[in-house]
């Protein structure tokens, strides 16, 4: 194959020591003021986000905007965003790992951190928005003095369930990946203490022919285990709304339209992440053009599925003759109350991923990073749609209520991001975040094609 | 973890109480909440009552009063604590039910607010100190001393009245209470010569018109006049007879609810509405033909006519009542009216209230007299003369040389007069009253006076100088002289003396008295009605949260007061609901929100009385606004009004905000020729019942299987079974706040909608609890199983099992569960004493809905159980249920062919809601059926 | 296992940490079961369930000298039993019945006379405690067959009464999933001794029908 040199997953060929230097010294070279400006905000926002958290056990759930009928609001939206950005970190690093696409090389390490970070804020909600947060093991099954179990009937105990074990598959699987790295900065850290720590965390990685081949399966198995968990997780998290009799959650079609949407809204937030590391780390040679070509295109790709959910949505709440229905889906959401979020909505998922038709417009970074930015805006406002919207106006007027977010809403969901970044943060400054060692393997498979070609 | 002394306050507990409530040791679980760590000791009785067993409620009779007119209760005591108000079935002014206003009484009873020491300017005093007091007002014959009493009924009031008339001549004794029933008086006097009342026996009428009348709602004989009206309007199906009831009003009123035919009148023209009627009976014959000339012309014509024939056709089994704001003239022409068509169905009879001779029942005299400075003392005993005084009138009881207030809560007046007397609860009381009919009610005390307080007989007795007796023994002494006929015991185990009613008096009207052509008054841009608040009264319970979070039958309004206006109105000022508007009466201004209403006279201003206390009664200060200060005694309770509207808003805390059906079939209603023969009503309504394709398995009907019925024919939106479910239930009171966010905690709601398009806009009301579905949305989505289904078909809600995910809320079509978004259950304090004690009280966080009263089917149970008899059920009644002036609910067991659940649900109208959501629910409804005359359709 | 060490690696972690490695590996594993299993066992314990903890009484009131020597039924005190749901403490007056006469001037007893004089009531430190929302109900128990043994142990051999049963949800249900096994005839209701013959059950369970009561509204309203 021959490979156009502007076009390539990996620019120039760097030997291993250029690699070890670009990649490896990025955690022992003095953080810059920018990377400490953004640490000092996100800790500040960290902060406030247990501040809020503690108000909320001390005084109850009543400190949001959540009533009756709108008893979800929007713990349940963050809960079903962040969950749903952690998807497209496993779905790179393992669904295309086993499909064997190389282009995932050099970020999947990247989208791992994102996934782990984004699903312990999604793991925060569903035990916040408790009534009595202080019982949620309830939700597990263990043999309790009470003789009683939790209800399989119900989608929570699952939510629990899945929401977990992706969390610790994903935790595995990034701690696997990030071996080899970790070794190699236990060689080449500068002081006897970063050596040691490294060393501790490499748990003993000498990086012989043995232990690569161990990797090697262990890796491919965790992927495989991943691969389902991708589906299954925001499956799960769909049946919490789709098992419901509520016009305006009462769908089939939503565990296939959460996936989509869950990895649409995660490229979505690569895009926003990756864009300012590359410049700031001087990545360009392993992140390439080629790279947020692809990744463009997997949004665009989402971003139809998603049109055509909606579509789906209106048309069968039109067909069904349901009239509880179609005034949800036809009457409420596009000109109701909370109208503009609806055509908001609609521009950020379905409008401003039509950009990426054209080759020029994939892959220039300015607008590539606004459009990401608004996809993200755009699929948290569906939750809102689905979440609150469709609670607002249910079937007897009698009961019908807005809903209105307090200052406490929406500083836990600002907390959340800062909670984010400073993880996010913290994993630029300390673990490599491309994987040194499939660089030099990548490389190598290149070299390797080109002396073939 | 709770010791029954802590949430008591054992100072403010005389020690007899202390051992009454001790005995809760066991049962402190109902008082201390949902605690999982519960009463770590155990105090027995020193000595136990002998009828009180612990965790075994007793039950007594007495009577709760209000401007002298009784009503019969019985109360549900738990070791000496009242916690439950109930209806007394055998007293003639309760037939069982209650208002929502006596189902509250409980928790004014510990009330906080209540006045609790002698106090003279403040300073704590002793009863000598009151005693010196009126020895000095007894000198000189009592000249210049002034008693201020509230209209009474009680017979040891009436003996002790004429003693002071006789022994001190020169005492002026006044009346008063704002609402109290005095116009028809006067306007009976004009045609009849005498003093008299009607007496109405609507279950025999087939044609009742009430103007301006709230004959179900603020008359003092309501409730039996809500269940006779009911009685008639039991609909089995299209051949059902019904009476028919037209409701001549300006506002919206729970008889105007239950109305066949509604007519929106503003309030200078309903005595013009009398005049014409009369004129349509004269034009026929039924009355001297002078009286013709007033016909009606114009838009009135038409249905004035059509009632007048509709009235003649019935043959003198006919009702015409006038409401008591109406002034005299209104009364003597409706006195007419019945006269003219020879109604069966209205007599007259002597009020139950006494009026002890020469008495003022007017404040003028009496405000006049301290405005002189010739009030040496002045004796205020109960009301709360300085807040319900007439604009006019006001009081300057600071004129007088020594005032003294005896009265059970610290309010505007206590704080007016130097000396303060802690007055009676009614649950405290003895005495022996009379009922609006004038039945013989004795009062007996539930507890022990909290905070050793005197009653009025007691202060008049001493004023009398006579020797302290106690009160059980001053009321047995004077019964053999009061009732000779009756059995004093009796008479207490019954709540009230059989037979015992004013007899009522033959009469004939003087014609000559009713002029045949008024003098019409120039109408008004915009008039003004003036009422009682449904709870609030005249204010007298301002202090109650519960009635003050209860929302109004029709504006759904709660923790504030607003002027009611048509949207037609509303639209011409440009005015929508919240808008700020300054109403001027006589030169009085007074700002008020304002809140639209359909059915609503246009060009009107509602406005109810009570709001805007400013006493230190810490709940009722600073809600809403006073309407006493648009109120004179020359203008009335209608009066023409300037409005200009300002450009401030204020958010009403409303909990149903939407009047429309939006289209959808949740309420449907018919008329009764439809249901009779309309085939696509028919097949509509049948559409809403029966069974549904479903892939889930049909749940076992075996053994009680618990279901209800309500027929909203005869639902009147009175809310006492909002009230009853909250007192039975301990729901919390949330506040304004929470409201305004909806977070309201009531287990039942009265969903009220427009259900016609005409501008009368008739409403409906369908009472919204938990409907206990077969196949509940809620169960399955439970994570924790706290929300289960009984094998007697109850939707189960487990608290202590909820973890709070309100996934139940977000799946229960019908939205009637309620969450604790704080921990709204009070802790401490005295009002945890009204607690129902075999109810949990709620922790925050956990979920909470209707549970058809199950701790009473579990006890019915139990105690059958106990008996060994087989467990029907027949015995169990829901607290809605079991307070309905109507009796529009029904409950039993649907697995038995002889309980009227089952019956109803073989009538055409019976009717699920969201039928078609395949919920199956256990509470089914009677369609709203009216009775409509055919000439006006 | 030394051959593949690096240079660097040698000098950073001796042989040592390999073992220690390994241990903490283990102690991890050790540590993860622990932390699940032990509060599971400390519920079920007597320090969880209050169970075998005699309390300090005002007056050290003795059963066995009560019940066994003297012969007075349970229910002679705790009369409430089968009257109402809670079977309760005896009221003063009902003590002073007898200690008018015996032991009037005893010095155990002077708070029950001081109860007496005073009217005040004793402060009994409670015993068996059920959590606020659960409504247990001792007369329907008792008239239907359950004795006071199944739940409170045999007390007349208690000097100081104390909890033997756990009185969690799990043992509630267990009997009232088979109720069965555990009745007894109306006479035999106070008896600590008597013991249950299969024929005896059949006919009682014939003449008590009891049923399996496992609706939650049965103990939680």
């Amino acid at each position: 194959m021959t490979v156009d040199a502007h076009d390539d997953v990996l620019l120039g060929r760097p030997s291993d020591h250029e690699v070890n230097e670009q990649l490896l010294s990025t955690t022992w070279r003095p953080m810059t003021r920018g990377w400490k400006i953004l640490f000092a905000i996100c800790s500040a926002f960290t902060v406030l986000l247990f501040a809020l958290i503690t108000l909320t056990f001390m005084r109850g759930i009543g400190m949001w905007g959540v009533n009756i009928p709108n008893a979800w609001g929007f713990a349940i939206i963050n809960f079903v965003w962040w969950i749903g950005i952690g998807h497209a970190g496993t779905f790179i690093s393992a669904i295309m790992l086993v499909l064997e696409q190389n282009w995932r090389t050099s970020i999947n390490r990247f989208t791992e951190g994102m996934t782990l970070f984004a699903v312990m804020q999604a793991g925060l909600f569903p035990l916040l928005h408790l009534g009595r947060p202080w019982f949620a093991y309830w939700l597990f099954p263990y043999p309790s003095v009470m003789g009683t179990w939790p209800q399989v009937r119900s989608a929570l105990p699952w939510d629990a369930a899945a929401v977990s074990t992706y969390f610790l598959v994903s935790l595995m699987f990034w701690y696997l990946g990030l071996l080899p790295d970790l070794a190699g900065l236990r060689d080449r850290a500068p002081t006897r203490r970063r050596r040691i720590i490294y060393g501790i965390c490499a748990l003993g990685w000498r990086g012989s022919t043995q232990q690569w081949r161990h990797h090697k399966v262990a890796y491919m198995l965790l992927a495989g285990i991943a691969t389902p968990l991708v589906v299954s997780v925001h499956s799960i998290v769909s049946l919490d709304f789709s098992i419901t009799a509520l016009p305006g959650y009462h769908s089939t079609i939503f565990p296939p339209f959460f996936v989509a949407g869950a990895i649409f809204s995660g490229f979505a937030l690569v895009l926003t992440l990756i864009i300012p590391a590359r410049r700031w780390f001087k990545l360009e040679n392993v992140i390439t053009l080629r790279h947020f070509d692809l990744m463009a295109k997997m949004c665009m790709v989402m971003s139809w599925i998603a049109i055509y959910s909606y579509v789906a949505e209106i048309f069968l709440a039109w067909y069904s003759g349901d009239k509880f229905e179609i005034y949800q889906q036809i009457m409420y959401r596009p000109f109701g109350f909370y109208a503009w979020t609806f055509w908001t909505m609609i521009a950020c998922n379905c409008l401003v991923p039509q950009l990426f038709w054209s080759r020029r417009m994939r892959r220039n970074l300015k607008v590539l990073w606004i459009a990401s930015l608004l996809i993200n805006l755009g699929m948290w406002l569906e939750r809102f749609e689905i979440v609150v919207v469709s609670l607002s106006r249910d079937f007897l007027p009698s009961s019908w209520h807005t809903y209105m977010p307090t200052w406490v809403d929406l500083g836990i969901l600002g907390g959340t991001f800062g909670f984010f970044g400073l993880l996010f943060l913290l994993f630029l400054r300390f673990v490599p975040f491309v994987p040194v060692a499939e660089i030099k393997q990548m490389r190598g498979e290149l070299e390797r094609e080109e002396a073939a070609a | 973890m709770t010791t029954p002394t802590q949430p008591i306050g054992l100072d403010a507990l005389s020690r007899r109480q202390f051992f009454k409530l001790a005995g809760i040791g066991a049962a402190a679980a109902g008082i201390a909440g949902c605690s999982s760590r519960p009463a770590r000791e155990i105090l027995p009785y020193a000595a136990r009552p002998p009828e009180l067993t612990p965790g075994v409620a007793t039950y007594y009779a007495t009577s709760l009063v209000q401007d002298g007119h009784a009503t019969g209760v019985i109360v549900e005591t738990h070791e000496g604590r009242p916690t439950k108000i109930e209806g007394n079935p055998d007293h003639p002014a309760s037939l069982g039910a209650t208002r929502a206003i006596e189902q509250a009484a409980v928790l004014a009873l510990y009330d906080p607010q209540r006045t609790r020491a002698i106090t003279d300017r403040g300073t704590p005093a002793g009863w000598a100190a009151i005693e010196r007091v009126l020895a000095d007002a007894r000198a000189e014959h009592g000249r210049g001393t002034h008693v201020l009493l509230e209209p009474t009924s009680s017979l040891v009031a009436g003996e002790l009245l004429a003693r002071i008339r006789a022994t001190l001549p020169a005492a002026r004794v006044t009346f008063w209470a704002p609402f109290a029933a005095r116009a028809s008086l006067a306007g009976h006097r004009r045609v009849f010569g005498r003093p008299l009342e009607g007496r109405l026996a609507l279950h025999e009428a087939d044609v009742i018109v009430a103007l301006d009348a709230d004959l179900a709602g603020d008359h003092p004989f309501a409730l039996a006049h809500a269940r006779h009206l009911a009685d008639r309007r039991r609909v089995v199906d299209g051949t059902s007879r019904m009476n028919r009831l037209y409701a001549i009003e300006t506002s919206y009123s729970p008889t105007g609810i239950l109305a066949d035919h509604r007519f929106r009148v503003r309030p200078s023209e309903i005595e013009l509405v009398a005049r014409e009627l009369l004129a349509e009976l004269a034009a026929a014959g039924k009355a001297p033909p002078e009286l013709a000339a007033a016909r009606a012309s114009g838009p009135r014509a038409r249905w004035i006519a059509a009632i007048a024939r509709d009235l003649i056709g019935a043959g003198g089994r006919t009702a015409i009542v006038a409401g008591e704001r109406q002034p005299a003239e209104v009364h003597a022409l409706v006195a007419g009216l019945n006269a003219a068509l020879a109604t069966t169905c209205v007599t007259y009879a002597p009020s139950a209230v006494i009026e002890a001779g020469e008495a003022s029942h007017e404040l003028g005299p009496l405000a006049t007299a301290l405005a002189r400075g010739e009030v040496t003392t002045l004796l205020v005993v109960g009301g709360n003369p300085s807040y319900t005084a007439p604009a006019d009138q006001g009081l300057a009881i600071d004129r007088a040389e020594r005032s003294l207030y005896l009265g059970a809560y610290a309010n505007e007046t206590a704080a007016a007069c130097h000396y303060v007397v802690p007055g009676l609860h009614d649950l405290e009381q003895w005495d022996v009253v009379r009922a609006a009919d004038g039945t013989i009610s004795p009062q007996q005390p539930m507890i022990e006076p909290l905070f050793d307080g005197r009653s009025a007989c007691e202060l008049l007795a001493a004023w009398l100088g006579d020797k302290p007796v106690t009160a059980r023994e001053r009321v047995e002494a004077a019964w053999p002289r009061l009732v000779p006929s009756a059995s004093f015991h009796q008479a207490l185990a019954r709540g009230a003396v059989r037979d015992s009613a004013m007899p009522a008096v033959q009469v004939g009207v003087a014609w000559s008295a009713l002029t045949p052509n008024p003098a019409a008054p120039a109408p008004a841009a915009y008039e003004l009605e003036l009422r009682s608040h449904p709870y609030l009264y005249d204010g007298r319970h301002a202090n109650n949260p519960w009635l003050l979070e209860l929302p109004d039958p029709i504006t759904k309004l709660t923790w504030d007061n607003a002027a009611q206006v048509s949207p037609r109105t509303a639209a011409h000022l440009g005015i929508h609901s919240g808008d700020i508007v300054a109403l001027t009466v006589a030169g009085r201004a007074l700002e008020v929100p304002t809140i639209v209403v359909p059915g609503q006279a246009d060009a009107t201003f509602t406005l109810y009385c009570g709001f805007g206390r400013t006493g230190t009664e810490g709940v009722a200060r600073g809600v809403g606004v006073s309407a006493f200060r648009l109120w004179t005694t020359e203008l009335g309770f209608a009066a023409p009004v300037e409005v200009a509207v300002t450009d401030r808003h204020r958010t009403l805390a409303i909990t149903q905000g939407h009047w429309e059906l939006e289209g959808r079939d949740q309420l449907p209603s018919a008329t009764l020729a439809e249901l009779g023969h309309d085939p696509r009503v028919r097949s509509e309504l049948a559409h809403q019942r029966g069974p549904q394709p479903t892939l889930l398995g049909k749940f076992p009907h075996t053994g009680v299987q618990w279901a209800m019925s309500i027929d909203l024919t005869t639902c009147s939106g009175c809310s006492a079974c909002v009230m009853a479910c909250a007192a039975e239930n301990n729901t919390p009171v949330v506040g304004r706040q929470q409201v305004l966010n909806s977070r309201e905690m009531h287990w039942l709601r009265l969903d009220r909608y427009v259900t016609g398009p005409d501008e009368d806009a008739p409403i409906a009301v369908e009472p919204m609890a938990c409907q206990h579905c077969e196949n509940a949305p809620c169960e399955y989505v439970c994570p924790v199983e706290a929300t289960t289904h009984s094998d007697d078909g109850l939707n189960e809600m487990t608290y202590n099992r909820c973890v709070g995910t309100r996934f139940c809320s977000n799946n229960c079509p019908y939205k009637v569960r309620r969450f604790n978004w704080f921990d709204f259950k009070q802790h401490s304090g005295l009002q945890v004493l009204a607690r129902n004690p075999d109810v949990t009280v709620r922790d925050r966080g956990v979920m909470e809905k209707c549970t058809y009263c199950v701790q009473r089917i579990r006890r019915a149970e139990i105690d059958a159980r106990e008996a060994g008899r087989p467990f029907q059920g027949h015995d169990v009644r829901t607290a809605c249920q079991q307070v309905c002036p109507t009796q529009a609910i029904a409950f039993g067991s649907l697995n038995d062919a002889t309980t009227a659940v089952t019956e109803h649900r073989t009538r055409p109208h019976d009717y699920a809601v969201l039928h078609d959501q395949g919920t199956v629910p256990r509470t089914h409804y009677l369609a709203r059926i009216r009775n409509r005359n055919p000439e006006l359709g | 296992m030394q051959r593949g060490i690096s240079r660097t690696m040698g000098a950073l972690f001796p042989p040592w940490t390999n073992t220690a490695f390994r241990l903490g590996l283990i102690g991890l594993a050790i540590g993860g079961t622990a932390l699940l299993v032990t509060p599971m066992v400390y519920a079920r314990s007597p320090y969880a369930t209050g169970a075998e903890q005699p309390l300090l009484q005002p007056i050290a009131f003795d059963h066995r000298h009560h019940v066994k020597d003297d012969g007075i039924d349970c229910l002679y005190c705790h009369e409430n039993a089968q009257r109402g749901p809670y079977a309760g403490v005896p009221d003063t007056t009902r003590c002073m019945g007898c200690h008018a006469q015996i032991w009037n001037d005893s010095v155990t007893i002077a708070p029950l006379r001081a109860s007496y004089e005073s009217g005040k009531p004793i402060h009994w430190q409670r015993v068996h405690s059920l959590p606020d929302f659960v409504y247990f109900d001792h007369s329907v128990h008792v008239t239907r067959g359950i004795g006071c043994v199944t739940c409170h142990g045999k007390v007349d051999e208690m000097a100081a009464v104390y909890q033997v049963k756990p009185l969690s949800m799990q043992w509630c249900v267990d009997c009232h999933r088979n109720p069965a096994p555990h009745l007894r005839p109306l006479d035999q209701i106070t008896s600590t001794t008597w013991q249950p013959t299969p024929e005896v059950l059949t006919e009682l369970a014939a003449k008590f029908e009891p049923r399996s009561l496992t609706r939650c509204s049965t103990c939680h309203r």
